[in-house]
């Protein structure tokens, strides 16, 4: 065959084989949600979950995911920003710095299994937490930690080297610079990065099991005092995720429409997700454009 | 239990690696731009759908359609594998675009000034340039789907024996410990004999780290 030819098949295959990947994931997808949304309804999204009989619904589960991930957000940010900046703008290029990059890097491959069981010893056992929120989203922050540093740390690195030498220039010092000049040019990277963690941390079940617990108690949404055992903000309550809950009725569960529960919840959590990566897309956009005004 | 979790995680770093290829063959070398722009959200939403999902698909589709095809309950190591499979084959395409991307676009200009066809661009000169990252990207996305606990637990049918076929049941590394550790009292044998294998996991996934290591330096030699 001639060069020419091959090129047209080759080319006719790669396309056909893309394309039909693409097709099968693509419904698989549709699969989900085509099972899924049928089942979402008000009362699915309201009402408590149940432990033996059909038509529990999903309002606590849902409820602790995002408390969780605000939770989680609330500690990791900070952190993670702190480390980005150091790393990014005051670490020299040493022996010392590569082993901190190196440690990163092993942290984000870590299992999330072995995370998790991480959590229970420490967390958990030695810390005296017991199955908590706080646990579970202190737990969610060493799994997070290393992916949003290295976003913030991007962020950090896509700002020009000249805007830094001119606030230098000028007479500001390294840690104004860094402040007024670097950061709110990163900003949008920042929080791009910080709302696509939000959706990884809102669907991480196997970390959470034996850190934040597998039930869900009777909790008050009237009281507002987060002392309160059943208060709704207390954070050293036990708490089931959604993804958990969706893990839990499929394998140990007794609900009788464990299917019909897992689709509506798998289908809550797809679009939970797709919504943190659109408005991670918008904000990205609105805040660059405002911006460049 | 060990010889399960490297089997699932080969045969699906196996299966992957050549459709995640072609895949970001024809997003990056092939199609036009604009198809690009819709890609590219497609794959970071299918990067972020939690595991859990992709544990449930694959109990509520693969395992009912191997039932039918092999007999038997359909749990085993081909479910598991098709499950990481889905879950890894986004993660490691997005990666192969990025060192796809990443080849200058000069290689393809010189190479096509030659008088090579797209193809013979495309197996010559992109990909061999790209290889260490796509090295990169496979042991990346095996090193994830090794660590990966619920849905491989939820398909995989649980049961500690040497597995002898593709859809018998049998157990992995990470599937044993998500079931026993919360059943096993602390302190007793079984319950001490899990965290020397939720050691055993920490170590491999050093291992895959070093692994990593070892082909980004190759490439950039």
């Amino acid at each position: 065959m001639s060069p020419e030819r091959i090129d047209k098949v080759a080319s006719t295959i790669i396309l056909g084989v893309a394309g039909l990947i693409g097709l099968v994931v693509l419904s698989l997808l549709i699969y989900i949600l085509a099972l899924g949304i049928p089942h979402i309804s008000w009362h699915f999204l309201t009402s408590e979950a149940e432990s033996f009989a059909a038509g529990g619904g999903i309002r606590d589960q849902l409820f602790n995911s995002l408390y969780l991930v605000v939770l989680t957000l609330i500690v990791s940010v900070p952190l993670a920003l702190w480390a980005a900046i150091y790393l990014n703008e005051y670490a020299p290029d040493n022996q010392a710095t590569r082993l901190l990059r190196l440690a990163i890097e092993v942290l984000s491959s870590l299992p999330s299994v072995v995370v998790g069981l991480f959590g229970y010893l420490v967390f958990v056992l030695k810390f005296g937490m017991d199955f908590s929120l706080l646990a579970g989203a202190l737990a969610l922050t060493i799994l997070n930690l290393p992916i949003l540093t290295r976003s913030c740390e991007d962020a950090l690195r896509q700002v020009p080297y000249l805007q830094r030498q001119a606030g230098l220039g000028l007479g500001m010092s390294k840690w104004r610079v860094t402040t007024k000049i670097v950061l709110p040019a990163a900003l949008p990277g920042i929080i791009t990065g910080a709302i696509l963690s939000a959706g990884r941390i809102f669907g991480e079940a196997a970390t959470l099991i034996y850190t934040a617990g597998q039930s869900a108690p009777l909790i008050s949404y009237t009281d507002w005092n987060p002392f309160s055992p059943t208060s709704f903000l207390n954070p050293m309550r036990p708490a089931e995720t959604l993804a958990v809950h969706i893990w839990k009725v499929n394998s140990e569960g007794l609900v009788p429409d464990a299917r019909a529960v897992s689709n509506g919840s798998a289908a809550v959590l797809i679009i939970t997700i797709l919504l943190f990566n659109l408005v991670a897309r918008y904000v990205g956009h609105r805040i660059k454009r405002h911006l460049a005004k | 239990m060990i010889v399960t979790s490297f089997g699932v995680t080969l045969l699906a770093g196996a299966v992957s690696l050549p459709l995640a290829l072609v895949v970001a063959v024809a997003i990056t070398e092939i199609l036009p731009g604009k198809v690009k722009l819709v890609f590219q959200p497609l794959i970071e939403l299918l990067v972020g759908i939690p595991s859990v999902v992709y544990g449930y698909l694959g109990l509520t589709t693969i395992v009912p359609a191997l039932q039918r095809l092999f007999g038997g309950t359909g749990f085993g190591i081909l479910a598991a594998t098709g499950v990481l499979f889905l879950m890894i084959l986004p993660t490691m395409t997005s990666m192969t675009i990025d060192s796809l991307r990443a080849v200058p676009q000069k290689y393809r200009e010189a190479s096509a000034g030659l008088g090579a066809t797209r193809w013979q661009t495309i197996s010559r000169v992109v990909i061999p340039s790209a290889r260490s990252g796509i090295l990169t990207a496979t042991v990346f996305g095996m090193a994830r789907a090794f660590g990966e606990a619920l849905a491989v637990q939820m398909v995989i049918g649980n049961t500690t024996v040497m597995p002898t076929g593709l859809v018998e049941s049998a157990t992995t590394l990470t599937s044993v410990l998500t079931t026993g550790i919360g059943n096993t009292v602390m302190g007793t044998a079984e319950n001490n004999a899990l965290w020397s294998l939720a050691l055993i996991l920490l170590l491999m996934s050093l291992v895959f780290n070093l692994l990593i290591h070892l082909a980004s330096k190759k490439g950039a030699r």
